[in-house]
């Protein structure tokens, strides 16, 4: 009888036990619920956060890839400047050359401008600045019109009806010639060359909000 | 157990907030990328051009010197050089965006500057016709100012260089909406409108 009641206490505080240890359990899950969700939310929030900030930034650099910027500026057109060359050919005397025969004035257009292919694009990612160099500038072409020719003749006699042909020749030397000399026209189609690059580039770097500066050469 | 529910529920509605913010943030850079009219404007002025120019004044004066049978006339030529600027006037460009359709309106290339290289001008520049009159000071600055007259005069009627000014305008802008729906996915149509003399718009050039 002693041994049975002792029996059935024991399962009783047995089971009592086992209860308050499940009560225990299920106090500790509810109790680490709370931290759980708020490391869910904190990591989520990172996830999205990185996302929403690097995410851009992957958008601006794939943009402002080396092939992108060659296809931006790709218009080859846009590689030659026009100059104007009106100028006066002197033309000497074929037998005497030292004595003058006429002065001719011409009207000229000279056009200068560089290899597109030899353009040359750097991006500098460190330093967030993207380099464009612009090749030599060389005179490309000299057009002379021929209905444009005007004389002053020293000689009269030189005014024959073969003149305008050894004028021509003449007018053509001469606007090659000069133009080729004249530093001025490399420096403007160069300037020109520089503002055409950065209409070209900049609306991208300032529209993309980039960091990115240019520097053109 | 309600004060734990209600903190849930709170930070799960801060998340979805963040989320929707972020996603909002994505779509409203995208719409913020097309064409913008400052950065057109700001095109047509570097497409303005600097155009180097070396050029021929000639002068010619009837009966300058002599009486009645013996008279002789003045005439003489001077080579200056200087530069033209020819370009836009990019504060007349006008555009539109709607949908896929982009609108230019803008008006012709024109002079827009000019300066003559006084250094240019030196006693070699003056090439004088062997029966001409007597060339004196005077003459020497009146065709200075007939070099300034003429340039700018040679250069605005110089239709292949106005032409030229006005095509590398157009190209630019033209490169700049075909690049900028490159980025957007967009492919843009674009439609001319040239601004005549008398300030009228019109598909057709002058």
């Amino acid at each position: 009888m002693y041994n049975q009641d002792y029996e059935k206490k024991k399962n009783i505080d047995l089971s009592y036990e086992s209860t308050t240890g499940t009560n225990c359990r299920k106090k500790t899950s509810k109790k680490l619920i709370l931290p759980i969700m708020i490391l869910v939310i904190v990591v989520a929030a990172v996830i999205f956060s990185t996302t929403w900030l690097f995410g851009g930034q992957e958008k601006k650099a794939e943009i402002l890839t080396i092939s992108e910027l060659e296809n931006i500026i790709n218009i080859s057109e846009l590689s030659t400047f026009q100059a104007v060359y009106n100028g006066i050919a002197k033309v000497m005397n074929e037998k005497k050359s030292d004595q003058l025969d006429y002065y001719v004035s011409y009207e000229a257009k000279v056009n200068a401008g560089f290899d597109f292919e030899k353009l040359k694009i750097i991006k500098d990612e460190e330093v967030k600045k993207i380099t464009v160099t612009i090749p030599e500038i060389k005179i490309t072409d000299v057009k002379v019109d021929i209905a444009s020719l005007d004389y002053i003749f020293k000689n009269n006699k030189a005014n024959t009806n073969t003149v305008s042909e050894q004028a021509y020749k003449a007018c053509i030397a001469d606007a090659t010639s000069e133009s080729e000399k004249e530093s001025k026209i490399y420096d403007l189609a160069k300037q020109n060359a520089k503002n055409i690059m950065e209409a070209l580039i900049s609306p991208f770097i300032k529209q993309l909000d980039s960091e990115y500066k240019l520097e053109i050469n | 157990m309600m004060k734990m529910r209600k903190i849930s529920a709170l930070l799960l509605t801060l998340a979805l907030t963040f989320t929707c913010i972020s996603c909002a943030k994505t779509e409203e850079q995208q719409k913020k990328i097309k064409p913008q009219v400052s950065q057109m404007k700001s095109i047509c002025e570097l497409a303005t051009m600097e155009c180097y120019y070396h050029n021929v004044a000639k002068y010619t004066e009837k009966d300058a010197e002599g009486i009645l049978l013996w008279t002789k006339d003045k005439h003489f030529w001077v080579e200056y050089s200087g530069i033209v600027k020819i370009g836009i006037d990019a504060s007349l460009v006008v555009v539109e965006v709607e949908e896929n359709s982009v609108t230019i309106t803008i008006p012709n290339a024109k002079v827009l500057g000019n300066e003559v290289d006084k250094d240019s001008l030196t006693k070699g520049s003056f090439i004088v016709d062997q029966d001409s009159a007597g060339i004196r000071a005077e003459d020497q600055t009146k065709a200075f100012a007939v070099a300034q007259e003429n340039m700018v005069k040679a250069a605005s009627e110089d239709s292949a260089l106005l032409a030229s000014a006005q095509q590398r305008a157009q190209k630019l802008l033209e490169g700049y909406v075909t690049n900028i729906g490159n980025v957007v996915g967009k492919e843009y149509s674009i439609k001319w409108k040239y601004i005549d003399a008398d300030g009228h718009a019109s598909t057709k050039k002058d």
